[in-house]
């Protein structure tokens, strides 16, 4: 008696399978990749899940099935349909009929503001209303933005340092008149750059070169400057070269980097100069990746953007040359 | 409503190539799911969350995951080079570019940083039961096949939820090094969800790790009228494995092209990005 209550037992908890299949109603072909699921009868917990192979078949396993259960089959393309067996009834056929399956559509209003790094961009169709004339009028619902009366904009109440249309500078700070004049219509995108390395970087070492006399014929020159951040961007080797331009003739003479040490350069290019002429010097740096790295990772082949790579620079534009020697200044001031 | 969906007769999802004849056309896409991904980033080494909106499109048997925008910011990224770089060189009216850029002419500005969006393609096929990744870059193409067997361990727990009005089931697993929560609804009878995610008996409509780095949300949900198509580059990709896939990725990833204007020479180069991205998958 015992031995057999225990057999029981053992048979209830044994692993049971039901195998199926699922075709559809009009061509009697089998359905492939519809979702069939099994619950106990009346209930919604799901006990297993499996789904229909190419021909159309299932097994559905289950360490815990009890006496009858139900088997939903479910696809976008079929109607969904569902039966309650005996859990030992071995195999189950489901003939379903093609429908495609309706879902309530959610309107889709994330792709309003994308976030990548230090760039933030707005879509501004998703933003515009008829009502909307100016640029100003559609910056003012963004969030984080402010519009003043003035045409000034805040971005997290700190108003912003640029305004670039199509990546130009064109208003320099009289940005106001952009603002309220542009045509919202006219604008896809608006984009938020914080930090913008370049110009944080380089203000005020850009903004004008230096006109420098040399009181002898050979002169040499070092020169202390920090590249910012802009520099770690290339793990290549880096040259400066200097220009030289008296009366519009350009002579060309090559800086030699001496300390690469975070981002700071300290080149000592050697000068030979006529005795007192007037140059404009500019430093312009380069870069020549060797591409080196990228073949590194073990495939050989790939590559990115092959051609920017061999030909990429970085211009560091007319870079102020402030002589230590204070002859030499006192001598500018004195020329005005 | 998004953009890549150029023409209302034909919207191609997936790849980066454009002309139709370097696409191949898996099938027709029937869904497209929005969801909004957040990750916890590090940005010169304080924490930020980026969020991005990608799109996974469905169709019968087969789907891809991928961010709508990069194709897209691509062509616009590509077209804006040539037309810099024409005018630099006092543009000629008859080249052969000049109709395509004309409208990026203008765009000259000093300094330019192309921030394409997530680069990273994942196609699905539930008959064959694969995930493939790839990488379209213009040069070389490269893919990873895989057959995740962890997904076929998921543990489907009682819990319910509601995610925009539809009844979802709480479901478990561990992949790639990290536990995941994964939030599904019977309603969507899709064995489909974000990311590589698959393997439940409805549509995933939520994932979040258990260390809270990452977050896929869906926020969307759009019917395409037979108007949608699920393609790929015709293109030779170089297969690889997830570990060479993932490294080449996140290497690709931590750089933009940054490009000046200057004294009439466009320059170009490679910008490394102070942000650091969590590793989704962490393989020894």
């Amino acid at each position: 008696m015992l031995l057999l209550m225990g057999m029981c037992a053992f048979s209830l908890h044994a692993q049971k399978e039901i195998k199926g299949r699922v075709l559809d109603s009009e061509t009697l072909k089998p359905v492939p990749t519809v979702t069939v699921t099994m619950y106990p009868v009346g209930s919604q917990s799901i006990l297993t899940y499996t789904m229909t192979d190419e021909d159309g078949t299932f097994i559905l396993k289950s360490n815990d099935m009890p006496d009858s259960v139900t088997v939903s089959v479910r696809a976008m393309t079929i109607e969904s349909q569902s039966k309650s067996i005996k859990s030992d009834i071995g195999f189950v056929e489901f003939v379903v009929k093609e429908k495609a399956i309706e879902l309530k559509e959610v309107i889709v209003d994330a792709p309003k503001i994308r976030q990548t790094g230090d760039t933030l961009n707005y879509y501004v169709s998703s933003f515009l209303d008829e009502t909307d004339r100016s640029i100003g009028d559609v910056l003012k619902k963004l969030p984080g933005i402010q519009v003043l009366s003035t045409g000034q904009i805040l971005y997290q109440n700190k108003e912003i340092s640029k305004f670039y249309v199509e990546g130009l500078d064109l208003l320099q700070g009289k940005y106001g008149i952009a603002t309220n004049n542009i045509d919202a219509k006219q604008v896809a995108t608006v984009q938020v750059l914080e930090n913008l390395l370049y110009d944080v970087q380089y203000n005020g070492i850009l903004s004008h070169t230096a006109s420098i006399e040399y009181p002898n014929n050979s002169h040499s020159l070092g020169v202390n400057f920090s590249l910012g951040k802009s520099i770690d961007a290339i793990n290549s080797e880096v040259k400066f070269f200097a220009n030289y331009n008296r009366n519009n003739s350009i002579v060309l003479n090559q800086g030699i980097i001496s300390d690469f040490i975070s981002n700071s350069f300290t080149i000592s290019p050697s000068i030979n100069t006529e005795l007192g002429h007037y140059f404009i010097i500019n430093y312009n740096a380069s870069y020549s990746n060797s591409r080196s790295e990228i073949r590194k990772n073990k495939m050989p082949k790939i590559h990115y953007f092959t051609q920017a790579l061999t030909t990429s620079f970085i211009p560091v534009k007319n870079i102020i040359v402030l002589p230590k020697i204070r002859p030499l200044v006192n001598k500018l001031n004195k020329n005005g | 409503m998004v953009s890549g969906q150029n023409t209302i007769d034909s919207i191609k999802i997936g790849g980066i190539k454009l002309k139709p004849d370097q696409q191949e056309v898996l099938e027709k896409a029937n869904w497209g799911v929005y969801y909004q991904f957040s990750q916890k980033a590090t940005d010169h080494g304080k924490p930020v969350i980026v969020t991005d909106t990608l799109l996974l499109a469905i169709g019968n048997t087969q789907s891809v995951f991928l961010d709508p925008y990069y194709k897209d910011n691509l062509e616009k990224a590509r077209k804006q080079r040539i037309a810099r770089s024409l005018k630099t060189r006092k543009m000629d009216p008859s080249h052969r570019w000049v109709d395509e850029v004309i409208e990026y002419i203008d765009a000259t500005s000093d300094y330019i940083e192309e921030n394409n969006g997530d680069p990273v393609q994942i196609y699905k096929n539930r008959k064959t039961q694969t995930v493939t990744s790839i990488y379209n870059a213009f040069v070389d193409n490269i893919m990873c096949e895989q057959k995740i067997s962890e997904f076929n361990n998921w543990k489907i727990t009682e819990e319910i939820d509601s995610i925009f009005g539809y009844l979802c089931q709480k479901a478990v697993v561990s992949y790639g090094g990290r536990n995941y929560t994964a939030w599904f609804t019977m309603d969507i009878p899709v064995n489909d969800g974000p990311w590589k995610f698959y393997g439940l008996p409805g549509l995933i409509l939520k994932v979040t790790d258990n260390d809270s780095l990452f977050q896929f949300l869906a926020v969307g949900l759009q019917q395409y009228k037979g108007n949608a198509e699920i393609v790929r580059d015709k293109v030779d990709y170089e297969k690889c494995d997830l570990k060479t896939f993932n490294k080449f990725v996140d290497k690709e990833r931590s750089k933009d092209v940054v490009s000046f204007y200057h004294n009439g020479y466009l320059y170009m180069t490679h910008k490394k990005k102070s942000i650091i991205y969590p590793e989704m998958e962490v393989i020894k």
